[in-house]
């Protein structure tokens, strides 16, 4: 083997100096945080009057995006508005990142499932209808997942490594295990993270016509649930080699069920692989978890499957909270913003509902939280599972 | 920095040769006519070197055995074309059936499939087929592979436009240096989707890479060497080529056993190289 640089990972892991969030729930983390703490609910009403023949709640940021500026015309899609929403919450943070360590030694991994697709299907409808795209739509710079790096760049000055992780459901997680490959590899001495999704016709219509998706708001773990209901919006963190951080990034586990495109294994095997991968990196005993954010996203099988993942490994006694119940699910963007969740709960010391979980469905015996809690919380455990089987589950710690 | 042995490579393209390459072969018996990329959109490549034998002409859905026969006809041609190296690589490098760590890397993922949602939101009642919304979706293939292969080893999709080749390459490495063992890259886009880039065209590419950094039973074809940014010359400027066509010089490379640095985004001007270093005499 020949490694120019030994990883330099240690069980502290690796600082989260700063977060941004915005979903149904706000526009910024202090409004996402706040409103998920006081219960409200982001889900309702098609805000965005996306062409739907059916009835289901959705998640839509509650105001209007700015603009980009003229010069990045071009990359003005929904999804390139919340990331320079994202940036702008973010303030010195990043740029005082690139002074610290270097333009190049700044990387940029971010989680998207649909990238810039809505605007595409704003494109295709123009161009049934008028014979061609509209002048202003560029595939490579509104659709393409490589689109979101390239805006982030020009928002930051940041010039390292930038790609996107898509995984479906699962890479708003996957992009905190290739943070930590490219911090601990040497490749990188802080990394931008986080994942945006925009709702659009597809996902919904396409959640729907695999009967995965519910008429009202979801109901995670609930007794009665009947599937999902989708959100937009997203989260940036940023990691870095070293300093004082809001929380710590300890652990990744990322597995594949080999099973089923939609469906996750009915024991729960991979959930529990991709589980104890992460508390093994952490340097830490299930025993020792806090708190669990699970993907809970509302449909019966995968709730229940997950149920089973979390009892074997973890016990019931822990608390597990999911809450889609108050963004809905943002796909890529979802573990992104579940980690700020994580985070803040630590930070809090409280912890958060399971809207809609009550009442409980009885098969599950796991100890899901029907109120904010307020606990010592210094680990938690955050689950992401997605089309194609893949698994992800990340530990977040206090800081030292 | 990165140190990586290449132990096989695949290219798969509808209408150029396609490659394997075995390692424990030995070199001019086992290698192939590298394609000369001269078909719409892609860049010209210099003529094969003398000597080297070239393979049938493909059919347009490459041949896979990794997923089963009724796999094979639901999927779609991105997934097949990454079966189809994923499975050659691995054969070349003696891994074939192996569970592996993989990295997937598109620029644009399965379009293809995205296009005919599109279509079908505009056809009759606006109903979606719940199996092309399930197979839309980037790390398909990464799934349905998986699936087929019973494999529930490491594996992750990405994508970073026309830097999608290095991005998976520094993926890969990183994986790799943080558990050393042998690892899987693949990276493939389909055409250029006509419907929304109509002032383009080029063809599908896909490539794969077996990879390793620990000793191997047989030796390695090249070794990669230093991944870094670099400036893309004004003259090598193009945004015309398949996001992924930088694979195809990289194997070039590999083929021809010289020391050499390969560019791998034409279409930016910031870019990424690295170093090709041989294993093995050249032709």
């Amino acid at each position: 083997m020949r490694l120019a640089m030994k990883p330099e990972r240690t069980s502290e892991g690796y600082p989260i100096t700063a977060y941004a969030a915005c979903s149904a729930l706000g526009m910024t983390s202090r409004e996402v945080l706040d409103a998920l703490y006081a219960g409200h609910c982001g889900l309702g009403a098609n805000a965005l009057a996306l062409e739907l023949p059916f009835a289901t709640a959705l998640g839509a940021l509650p105001a209007a995006l700015p603009h980009l500026p003229s010069h990045l015309a071009a990359y003005d899609t929904r999804l390139a508005r919340m990331a320079m929403l994202l940036v702008h919450e973010l303030g010195s943070a990043l740029p005082d990142a690139v002074h610290r360590y270097g333009a190049q030694r700044v990387a940029i991994v971010m989680a998207s499932s649909t990238a810039g697709l809505e605007t595409s299907e704003h494109a295709f409808a123009h161009s049934l209808r008028h014979g061609r795209l509209p002048e202003t739509y560029s595939f490579a710079q509104a659709h393409s997942f490589g689109a979101l790096i390239e805006v982030l760049r020009a928002l930051s000055t940041a010039r390292g490594p930038g790609y996107v992780v898509s995984t479906a459901c699962s890479s708003g997680n996957k992009v905190f295990g290739c943070a930590e490959r490219l911090l601990a590899a040497g490749h990188a001495d802080a990394v931008l993270v986080g994942g945006i999704d925009t709702l659009c016709q597809i996902a919904v219509r396409g959640f729907h016509s695999l009967g995965i998706l519910s008429a009202a708001a979801c109901r995670p773990f609930g007794l009665g649930r009947d599937g999902t209901s989708l959100g937009e919006g997203g989260a940036l963190l940023l990691i870095e080699r070293r300093g004082p951080g809001r929380a710590r990034l300890l652990g990744v586990g990322e597995t594949c069920d080999a099973h089923h495109m939609t469906q996750p294994l009915p024991d729960g095997a991979g959930a529990i692989a991709a589980m104890s991968a992460a508390l093994a990196q952490a340097g830490i005993q299930a025993a020792d978890i806090d708190h669990v954010n699970a993907h809970g996203t509302g449909t019966p099988l995968n709730d229940e499957a997950e149920a089973i993942a979390i009892e074997a490994l973890l016990g019931c006694q822990v608390p597990v909270a999911s809450t889609k119940g108050f963004t809905g699910h943002m796909l890529g963007a979802g573990a992104s913003i579940e980690a700020v969740f994580s985070i803040a709960a630590i930070e809090r010391g409280q912890l958060p509902q399971s809207l809609g979980a009550s009442p409980l469905d009885p098969k599950l015996r796991i100890q899901i939280n029907h109120g904010v809690r307020a606990a010592r919380c210094r680990y938690v455990l955050s689950n992401a599972f997605a089309f194609g089987g893949s698994n992800a589950a990340v530990v977040f710690g206090a800081s030292t | 920095m990165i140190e990586l042995d290449v132990l096989g490579v695949a290219l798969w393209t509808p209408t150029q040769t396609s490659v394997s390459v075995a390692s424990s072969l030995p070199p001019l018996a086992a290698v192939a006519d590298v394609p000369s990329m001269t078909g719409a959109g892609l860049r010209a490549a210099p003529a094969p070197a003398a000597g080297l034998r070239p393979l049938a002409p493909r059919p347009l859905r490459p041949d896979t055995e990794l997923l089963s026969v009724r796999a094979r006809g639901r999927a779609s041609l991105l997934t097949l074309m990454f079966a189809n190296v994923i499975e050659q690589a691995s054969k070349a490098a003696g891994i074939a059936g192996q569970s592996v760590p993989t990295v997937f890397g598109s620029a644009y993922g399965e379009m293809t499939t995205t296009l005919t949602l599109l279509e079908l939101q505009h056809t009759g009642d606006g109903r979606l087929s719940p199996a092309k919304f399930q197979a839309s979706v980037h790390n398909t293939a990464a799934g349905q592979i998986s699936i087929a292969q019973g494999d529930r080893s490491f594996s992750t999709s990405i994508a970073a436009g026309h830097d999608t080749l290095a991005m998976a390459l520094l993926e890969a490495a990183a994986w790799l240096q943080s558990r050393p063992g042998v690892l899987v890259l693949a990276c493939a886009d389909e055409a250029a989707p006509a419907v929304l880039l109509p002032d383009l065209s080029y063809d599908a590419v896909a490539v794969a890479l077996v990879l390793s950094n620990v000793p191997n039973s047989c030796p390695p074809l090249a070794r990669l060497r230093r991944l870094v940014q670099t400036t893309t010359p004004p003259d090598a400027l193009t945004e015309r080529e398949n996001p992924c066509a930088a694979g195809l010089p990289l194997v070039r490379a590999i083929h021809a056993a010289s020391a050499t640095t390969i560019l791998l985004n034409h279409a930016a001007h910031q870019s990424w190289q690295i170093d090709v270093l041989p294993t093995f005499p050249g032709p």
